[in-house]
This record gives structure tokens, sequence and C-alpha cells, in this order.
């Protein structure tokens, strides 16, 4: 079986609080860029650039993913991560025909 | 059945023998529930995506929501995301006293997210919004609202009944570390959708 750390104490309680000083700071700087006069197009990118980040540090320092098994580890993440690019790919052509040919007007 | 047909052999494309991925079953079906409730949430959220890209105009949210109100929401479900990971540490180093503790720090967390979202839904009503019109002029907007941070607040509540009965258990002896793994994964999980809520539906 994979071996999780069995450590407690301050010292581990500290190391996860520092994950927590990381998300609590990238969602500061997230808020700021989504308060900014950017151009949407880079916001977006830069949003998604934060939420991939923090979700990756989730992953893998809370929900321990770095102690298992490689397979496991790309069954998750490529799993989700393709189907969730192929979902947006194949409705957002539609949406972009509509935008295009101002149906909403 | 003989061992040989039990246990695939090393090297093969599990390699764990009986144990796929070298997990127990109860957290490779944690892992399967978590993969399809987040392609669940990613469908959601691709199609508020295409909606978005497809509405010529789309409400401030600056001028719906109040901004702060929802970083403190979002605040509080990443600390009780820290709580939770430091009881499953100490639950996994078999401290006892310690995952009780922040096996009520992390419920306290999540009640308080679902109040301030309880509140957050009643002012948003009470100023108009429904789920097929609103004040701000596009329908879609207050239905995207409704729907996902709907269907997000029902994965929050279920994940406090999880940590009170694993909380419950806890205090009286019988929780297992698995058990408070698994109760921990999934509340990551609900942390870690609200992530990609956050930034999509409040931010962009």
């Amino acid at each position: 079986m994979s071996e999780h750390p069995a450590e407690s104490g301050k010292k581990v309680y500290l190391q996860h609080a520092k994950i927590l000083a990381v998300l609590a700071t990238l969602t500061v700087t997230m808020i700021f860029i989504g308060e900014s006069p950017l151009v949407q197009a880079p916001k977006v990118f830069l949003l998604l650039l934060g939420s991939g980040t923090k979700a990756m540090l989730i992953i893998f320092y809370f929900m321990h993913l770095r102690f298992e098994h490689k397979g496991l580890v790309l069954t998750v993440l490529v799993g989700i991560f393709v189907t969730s690019v192929l979902m947006f790919l194949v409705p957002a052509y539609d949406g972009g025909y509509i935008l295009e040919h101002s149906l909403y007007k | 059945m003989s061992d040989s047909q039990a246990a695939p052999a090393a090297g093969s494309l599990f390699g764990e023998g009986s144990l796929p991925f070298d997990i127990g079953w109860q957290k490779l079906m944690m892992w399967v529930f978590i993969i399809t409730d987040a392609l669940l949430f990613a469908g959601l959220l691709v199609s508020y995506g295409v909606v978005r890209v497809a509405s010529p105009v789309w409400p401030d949210q600056n001028v719906a929501f109040d901004m702060n109100y929802i970083t403190l929401m979002t605040f509080t479900l990443i600390a009780s995301s820290w709580s939770m990971v430091c009881a499953v540490s100490a639950s996994n180093a078999g401290n006892k006293k310690h995952v009780s503790t922040f096996l009520w720090l992390t419920i306290f967390g999540g009640v308080s997210f679902l109040g301030m979202q309880v509140y957050e839904w009643s002012h948003f009503i009470h100023e108009g919004a429904r789920l097929t019109s609103n004040p701000w002029g596009v329908a879609h907007f207050s239905a995207s609202f409704f729907v996902i941070t709907g269907f997000h607040g029902m994965h929050v509540t279920t994940g406090v009944i999880i940590l009170l009965i694993v909380a419950i258990r806890s205090a009286k002896g019988k929780a297992t570390a698995i058990g408070v793994e698994n109760a921990g994964l999934y509340w990551h999980f609900v942390d870690l959708v609200w992530v990609f809520v956050f930034a999509l539906f409040y931010l962009v």
C-alpha cells in the first residue's frame, strides 16, 4: 500500500499552514487580477492559471496525491483535464457561432 | 481461483497484485467518485463558459455581489481544508485528540460557509434574482448562479454531514484512519471545486 507520512504535531500542521498561506496569497492575487482593467482574454488566462495552481496545491498537498501510485496520479489529472478541455471545445464552437451570428440580438 | 489468477503479475498494468494503483478499495472508490463528480462540475462550468461566450453582455459581478463577502467565504473554505488535512495527518499518526479537534474545526468552517451562502442567496433573491429573470437583464446570469453555487452548496452540506458522522465515530473511538482520509478527500474536493467557481463565476 502507498505510504502516507505518519507524522503529527505542530511541525506537520505548520507545513500544512504554509500551503494554506500560499493558497491565501494566490486568492488575493487573483482578486486583484479580477478587478484589474486588463482585457478579458489575458485576464481569463491568468485567472485559470491561478486556479490551476491552487488546484494542484490542493490535490498534491492536501489530498496527498503526491504519495500515490503514478497510475492513479495520471488517471486523475489527465482524465479530468483532457475531458474538461474536450467538453469546452465542442460546445464553445457553438457558442462562438451563436455570438458571430448574433442570435441573441 | 488459483493465486496466479487472483493476483496479476508484478509489472502488469496495475502491478500491485489485488490492489489496483496500490491503494485499498475504499480510497480507490472515493477517487473514482471524485473524478466523476469533477467531470459533472466541469460540465456545469463549461456550460456556463459557453453561455458567457455567447452572451453579448454580462452583468458586472462587483455590482451584483459584495466581493469582500465572497472573499471571506473563500478564505473560510480554504481554512477548513487546512484543518481537515491536519485531522488526516493526526489520524495517520494515531493522535485521536487532535483528530477530534481538527474535525470539529472543519465542521465549524463548513457550517460557517453554508451560513454565509444562505445569506448570500437570500440577499440575491431579495434583490429580485430568480432562475429565469433578474434585475441585471441577463437571465442566464442568475440561472448560472443558482445552479452552480446551489450544486456546490449541496456538496458542502453533504460534506458537513459526512464530517459529523466521522467526528462522532471518532469520539466513540470507532473512526478508522481510512475513514478520516476519505472524508478528507471529499472535503478537499469541495474546496477544489470552489476554487474554479470563485475564479470563473465571481472574478471573470
